[in-house]
């Protein structure tokens, strides 16, 4: 079992970290599960920056962008 | 003379059936600051008072708020798309203290547009994550007192979901993600 931590500012940035359970694997597909389940027609523009991490490993590789998709 | 408008919320759609959690949304949010009414299904919509004349598509709100100590609502609309609109005078919210304790003493209407935003968007995901299997261990709002603001966090379990125990390469967004992936 993993955890992912979800944190939404104010500013509508919205951070998605896997916060524990994915040592050596992957939160990509735990993250596009929920992206791909959002309600139909739930939509916000700010397209936000989700940080993928993994706590037990140093991110290489700078935040991205992550576009909700259509 | 002022005329009270709806403006948008920028960028926020609710999806299908989710007016009730907006509604437990500005619920949660108000809080004591405030009293809450969400309109009765298929009704026309709750009449807001306003001090200025109301724009005739903005005088049946589809959820209304009377911050204590106003004269007059804050309406919430939701349009056919799913669009939220807002409509308010500035002054209904300034100076409440209640608004001010939860917003790090604010309580201007941008701060609590821009709490609706993030704190409904946090709920959505956490909707969705449950429906899928996954559990939450809620959402609380966390004040960040040095940058004057604050931001919405929740955790989820993903339970059994996804096979995480085999060893598997999964990158759908291009090789650009953090260590581990």
């Amino acid at each position: 079992m993993g955890t992912i931590k979800i944190i939404v500012s104010e500013e509508g940035n919205i951070s998605i970290e896997a916060k524990e359970g994915f040592e050596g694997k992957s939160c990509q597909e735990a993250i596009d599960f929920i992206m791909n389940n959002l309600p139909t027609g739930f939509a916000f523009e700010a397209l936000e920056t989700i940080r993928h991490g993994n706590f037990s490993v140093v991110a290489e590789n700078e935040p991205q962008a992550y576009l909700q998709k259509e | 003379m002022s005329t009270t408008q709806k403006i948008s919320i920028k960028g926020l759609k609710i999806g299908d059936d989710q007016f009730d959690l907006l509604g437990e949304t500005v619920k949660e949010l108000v809080g004591d600051a405030g009293t809450v009414t969400i309109k009765e299904k298929d009704s026309e919509g709750l009449r807001i008072r306003s001090r200025h004349a109301v724009a005739s598509n903005a005088q049946f709100a589809d959820i209304k708020i009377r911050f204590h100590g106003a004269s007059a609502d804050v309406g919430i609309y939701v349009d056919d798309s799913g669009q939220i609109g807002m409509a308010w005078d500035g002054y209904v919210v300034r100076g409440n203290q209640q608004l001010k304790d939860s917003f790090e003493g604010r309580s201007d209407r941008h701060t609590f547009e821009r709490n609706l935003n993030a704190a409904f968007v946090a709920k959505t995901f956490e909707q969705t994550a449950i429906k899928k299997g996954f559990t939450s261990n809620g959402i609380k709002r966390v004040s960040l007192q040095k940058e004057k603001m604050g931001q919405f966090e929740l955790e989820l379990n993903t339970g059994g979901f996804g096979g995480f125990g085999e060893k598997k390469q999964t990158n759908k967004l291009g090789g650009s993600l953090g260590g581990g992936l």
